[in-house]
């Protein structure tokens, strides 16, 4: 078994698969959970399925043997790759909130919302192909799919992050994965980052979330974009709830004194972001976060919030 | 004797609430509904339009039950043989119709939706259409572009280009704090309901001035400070002569808004030798100028000092013209948008536009510096706990002003004016009213988005290579040809319908078919009177293979249906609806916003049905009801559902109603509330406060760091020019015209040459038409009631026309005239008026009717009879006005 780059293994049943994607650089992972049946969990770029499928060959799992495909929600970074990628994984079928499903079933849609966000960033997530709706599961939460030899992923709804997110909890290995329904943290940017689409950020919602996420036994959390959190996942949780009201706060807080989007965005990087992640600027911020995040996560954190606070009535 | 609360909504101005008094069963007269008083703008009071609901129940000439046609044969001399049905068999009929649509597939062969929905105007029919949106979801595709002469004569290019500007459906001035409103046309006094002229009365009051222009003396004429009578479709220029005014008489540095110039709009951006702003080679962000660094920088680079907006400059970037395509330039001479701006009105001088308007150069002087004057510039206003600019002066505009050729040029003029004073979107200016093609129509603060450039973001149909064009595909074409209107909220229906019905007459050269859809449905309307060009559009509803009219009386669109539903009417049937706030049409300035219900006051007297009901048996037969439920749960009927609705159980109307009055309540309470039906039933609304300030975009703008896309049209030039590439590609030419009206800076002219030009020699008078509060917004023609009223309105409702006139042609008061365009004739009685221009005549709108009942006995001529639907009156936004040049003499 020769493991590709990016490839790790996180416990007995899951590897990480974090290939290389846009600007070479891993954006979002995907999973790999092992039973006598095989599951991927996040399907990433559209342009980034043959770094993908080499990665599941190279721990020894043929493609065309996988079962199921998980996706957490509808987004590019999450879905963008399943019609692709079911060409190589006949077998599987692709498993999604049913919101989601219809979206999948005809992407325009997701790719049209993406690019009004995204902008020309969008095109480095390659084409999207639907997928076909007899390949697709549809579940609304409660699901439970048996892998064989104790392995089992469940269904977890999340809303939140999007009204259709759902998180996966694999019971045997008690490794969750909560898509985008947590916080951004890894050991380079030791920041909790709350993930945010345009739209007015649904912050009690996430909170609920994440409320039933920390009734679980956790032993990992496999986020999608920041890997594998090196926290011990209940604190990791509440921490990330407690985050989301102090970034709300903040953000109101600056409104409150007058203060407009650009200013806001400009303090997002440079003071919430990199100054608490232990770099005097953001310049200073490694280069994959400056290039892919920058430009990005912190415009959709900052109009998440203020959208939240600003449309209230 | 009980009151029972209710809604009128048969106008743009409701819903507003009432009640019904009923005795024994029978519903006996209509009151103001005193509760509502504190929440309404009209303090609850009503028009008289609301007093005529009675009689609508109660009309002999109603539809008392379900009908199918039972010859074969369409025309007005074919006796359509109808036949009484149950209401299962007309049902059943219908579902088997839709059943073969989705055994076929929604979408023809040449891939537009074979079912198609046309309702009326204003928003009213959402009013009263049940569950017509979760029906929508669960069909899928269907085709709402066959138009009923909404939107395309309305407001039309206000619909569409104030929503790219600043998400106004319609503009309005701000009439609780303005001062001075100059109104092109719109008869607000006929057509703004009790709330809007409550409005206006305080204002008067309150000693604000109004200024008319319009070719005839209007209802709105009359409570006006003065009448300044323009030849018609002349409007562009006197607004263009404004600017000029501006902008090369006055000291505009001393009279504009300079701040708002240089921070709320592209003045300061740098254009390049093609036209397109010219970026940082980079970023590829607009470059401004700054003059006291004496260096461009990006537009929102912190270290700016100040804005450049006269002069030229030698800077270095990069155009990004159509396609995507660059093009750099090292150390090109460019200008900013205002030097542009000033260069391109130097020459619409009040002289130049006098000669055009028929309007003396110093009337539009005056009218300039008035304008100036109360829009108080430096001015501020605390609303609700801010500081927002005081700006007391604004343009509306009215139907036949802002449509057809000439519209986008008065829209864009009259917001020039708004932004050169900084009285955009700010309390007493010109602000708009709800956004419908950018949604949510309740709050326009969500209808924006951070987009490109330091714009809003705009939801254009793809133009560019290999997205064009962008599926669905529908009759109007909107994916093809008018790409502004985009693709959300009310889109399809304010799309180029006019479209729809020249090419189901006729497809033009290298275009793909257009066929009529297999199964059209109409509701509240009646498009053989409301569009124009009558005789084109009945010999195509001809062709058309099945016809529903959902009705409530026969008409004239009804007379060729297939199948006849006669739903419940306004006192009948049962609806929670949202009103208050932003979600009105018009100005009315609400403080509260909230739901009410209309609900039966009486038991039915005929056999008709409830809509909701309809919509529910309908996707019931049609095995869809997991998919219509799913759409009433997600919360298409006004609110998301708690307590949700089975996939596949058939709930009753009062069911699903009450499932959404909980529902409602509990969003607008944040939760701490739920009324259900009964206690709408007893109570009739439930508001909460809306903020003032959110009738103001001005706030939102500022705190999301935008700029109104303003004067300069880069977005529009490049959508214009990559459309025209895509349209000669496939060998297209019949739109070029059109294409023409995709400028950065629009040129005026004198617009009225094309309708003299279109309707040749031998038609020496305009024929325009007006309408009375009674009849405004239609579907009433066939009460006797309104009639009866309208006869006390002077001048009404013959053809108006100028003694002088008159006497030329030995017209005398009274006398049956024949008016005539192009061969066309029609017949009305002579009213002599010394309050109309001599070179027009006025018609009431809208008659003309042969079928519908009462009306047809009216004997009013209709003006859709002389207008036309040719490529060449229609813009490019598929818009037509309701004007014609034709001869009149004695019969």
């Amino acid at each position: 078994m020769v493991m590709e780059e990016g490839v790790k293994q996180i416990n007995e049943q899951v590897y990480m698969m974090a290939v290389p994607q846009a600007y070479g650089h891993p954006i979002t992972a995907s999973y790999l959970v092992k039973g006598e049946k095989t599951a991927l969990i996040e399907a990433a770029f559209g342009a980034s399925v043959p770094n993908l499928l080499k990665a599941i060959e190279g721990v020894g799992v043929e493609p065309a043997d996988i079962e199921y495909v998980f996706t957490t929600h509808s987004h590019l970074s999450h879905a963008s790759a399943l019609g692709a990628l079911l060409k190589s994984c006949p077998r599987a079928k692709v498993v999604a909130h049913s919101a989601t499903s219809k979206l999948l079933m005809k992407p325009a849609k997701i790719m049209k919302g993406a690019g009004n966000v995204l902008g020309d960033a969008v095109k480095l997530f390659g084409p999207v192909e639907p997928v076909p709706k007899d390949k697709i599961s549809m579940v609304s939460g409660g699901e439970a799919f048996d892998l064989g030899n104790g392995v089992g992923l469940e269904i977890i709804r999340t809303p939140g992050h999007a009204p259709d997110h759902v998180a996966i909890y694999e019971k045997l290995t008690r490794t969750l994965f909560p898509g985008d329904g947590v916080c951004m943290y890894s050991s380079e940017i030791p920041v909790l980052i709350p993930i945010c689409w345009w739209g007015a950020y649904d912050v009690e919602g996430v909170k609920k979330s994440l409320g039933r996420l920390t009734k679980l036994n956790l032993n990992h959390v496999c986020t999608p974009h920041a890997g594998v959190v090196p926290l011990d996942p209940k604190e990791f949780l509440n921490k990330c709830m407690e985050s989301i009201d102090k970034w709300r706060d903040e953000i109101n807080a600056m409104l409150e004194r007058g203060q407009t989007y650009s200013g806001i965005l400009r303090t997002c990087e440079e003071e919430m972001i990199a100054r608490r992640a232990g770099y005097s600027s953001p310049d200073e911020l490694p280069e994959y976060f400056r290039k892919y995040w920058l430009p990005i996560l912190p415009k959709l954190v900052v109009q998440g919030f203020m959208a939240h606070i600003l449309w209230k009535f | 004797m009980k009151k029972i609360p209710t809604y009128c909504f048969m106008c743009a101005n409701g819903p507003d609430p009432l009640n019904v008094v009923v005795e024994d069963g029978v519903a006996v007269g209509i009151e103001p509904n005193s509760d509502v008083a504190p929440y309404h703008p009209g303090e609850g009071k009503l028009c008289p339009k609301a007093y005529g609901l009675i009689h609508k129940l109660y009309n002999p000439f109603r539809i008392k039950s379900p009908l199918v046609r039972t010859n074969p044969r369409k025309g007005w001399d074919e006796d359509p043989k109808w036949k009484e049905i149950s209401w299962d068999e007309a049902l059943d009929l219908l579902a088997e119709k839709l059943s073969e649509i989705r055994k076929k597939g929604n979408l023809d062969q040449q891939g537009r939706p074979r079912l198609a929905v046309t309702t009326g105007s204003g928003g009213t029919p959402e009013g009263h259409w049940g569950s017509f949106p979760a029906f929508i979801v669960a069909f899928g595709l269907l085709d709402l572009t066959v138009g009923g002469g909404q939107g395309i004569k309305c407001y039309h290019c206000e619909h569409v280009y104030s929503e790219i500007w600043h998400r106004s459906f319609i503009a309005a001035p701000d009439t609780p704090n303005t001062k001075f409103v100059m109104g092109f046309g719109p008869n607000v006094a006929a057509s703004r309901g009790a709330a809007g002229n409550r409005r206006h009365a305080e204002a008067r009051v309150r000693g604000y001035k109004r200024i008319q222009i319009e070719p005839h003396i209007s209802a709105t004429v009359a409570v006006s400070d003065e009448w300044i009578p323009i030849k018609p479709k002349t409007d562009a220029a006197f607004l263009y002569a404004m600017i000029h005014v501006v902008l090369h008489e006055m000291d505009w540095h001393g009279v504009c808004d300079i701040d708002f110039l240089k921070k709320m709009t592209n003045s300061p951006y740098l254009v390049g030798p093609n036209g397109y702003f010219l970026r940082d080679s980079e970023t590829k962000a607009p470059l401004i100028y700054d003059p006291v660094d004496n260096q461009a920088k990006v537009f929102n680079d912190r270290t700016i000092k100040d804005f450049a907006l006269e002069g030229e400059f030698e800077c270095t970037g990069v155009e990004i013209g159509p396609d995507n395509e660059e093009q750099r330039h090292e150390d090109v001479k460019v200008k900013p948008v205002f030097q542009l701006l000033l260069e391109h009105t130097k020459k619409y001088t009040p002289e130049w536009a006098s000669e055009i308007c028929d309007v003396p150069a110093e009337t539009i002087r005056k009218c300039a510096r008035e304008f100036v004057e109360n829009s108080t510039v430096g001015a501020t206003i605390e609303i609700d706990g801010e500081i927002l600019p005081l700006r007391q002066a604004a343009i509306e505009l009215g139907k036949t002003v802002n449509n057809g050729w000439g519209g986008f040029q008065v829209c864009w003029a009259r917001t020039i004016l708004a932004i050169l004073t900084g009285s955009l979107e700010v309390p007493g200016g010109t602000v708009g009213i709800g956004a419908r093609l950018n949604p949510p129509a309740h709050d326009k603060w969500q209808s924006i988005m951070p987009g490109p450039d330091g714009f809003m973001l705009q939801h254009y149909n793809p133009t560019e290579k290999g997205r064009w064009p962008s599926p669905p595909h529908f009759r109007s074409a909107l994916t093809e040809l008018t790409p502004l209107t985009g693709m959300r909220g009310w889109a399809q229906a304010i799309s180029g319908t006019t479209l729809s019905w020249i090419f189901m007459d006729k497809t033009p050269e290298n275009w793909p078919e257009v066929k009529p859809p297999d199964v059209w449905i109409v509701y509240r309307t009646n498009p053989l009177i409301s569009f124009p060009d009558r005789e084109l559009v009945t010999e195509v509803t001809k062709k058309f293979p099945f016809i529903v009219s959902i009705g409530y009386t026969m008409d004239e669109t009804t007379w060729f249906a297939d199948l006849v539903l006669p739903d419940h009417t306004d006192l009948e049937g049962l609806q929670l609806f949202r009103l208050g706030g932003l979600t009105h049409t018009f100005e009315a300035f609400w403080e509260h916003y909230g739901f009410a219900l209309k609900q039966p006051v009486v038991k039915p007297p005929y056999n008709t049905k409830d809509m909701t009901d309809i919509w529910t048996e309908l996707v019931d037969r049609l095995g869809i009801l997991d998919r219509y439920n799913g759409a009433i749960n997600r919360g298409l009927l006004g609110a998301p559902l708690k307590d949700r609705l089975e996939p596949d159980r058939k709930y009753t109307s009062e069911e699903i109603w009450d499932h959404v009055c909980k529902g409602a309540t509990r969003v607008l309470s944040g939760g701490s509330e739920e009324r259900d039906l009964e206690w709408f039933k007893e109570h009739g609304f439930y508001f909460v406060k809306f903020p003032k300030k959110r009738h103001y975009l001005h706030p939102i703008m500022v705190k999301w760091d935008l700029r109104y896309e303003l004067p300069y049209q880069e977005g529009i030039k490049r959508v214009g020019e990559e459309l025209e590439r895509r349209l000669h590609e496939k060998n297209i030419h019949w739109w070029d015209k059109q294409l023409e009206e995709y400028p950065a800076l629009p040129e005026c002219e004198d617009f009225s040459k094309i309708w003299e030009e279109f309707y040749g020699p031998g038609h020496d008078l305009w024929a325009i038409s007006t309408k009375s509060a009674l009849y405004a917004h239609g579907a009433n023609v066939a009460n006797p009631l309104y009639s009866e009223l309208s006869k006390r309105v002077p001048n009404f409702p013959g053809v108006k026309i100028h003694p002088k006139t008159a006497e030329e042609r030995g017209i005398k008061d009274g006398n049956v005239v024949i008016v005539e365009a192009k061969g066309v004739k029609v017949e009305g009685v002579s009213m002599l008026c010394e309050g109309v221009r001599p070179d027009c005549v006025v018609f009431a709108a809208q008659f003309g009717h042969r079928v519908t009942p009462f009306a047809k006995d009216l004997k009013i001529p209709n003006i859709n009879d002389l207008t036309f639907l040719d490529l060449k009156l229609v813009d490019a936004i598929g818009g037509v006005a309701e004007i014609a040049r034709v001869s009149v003499k004695p019969r």
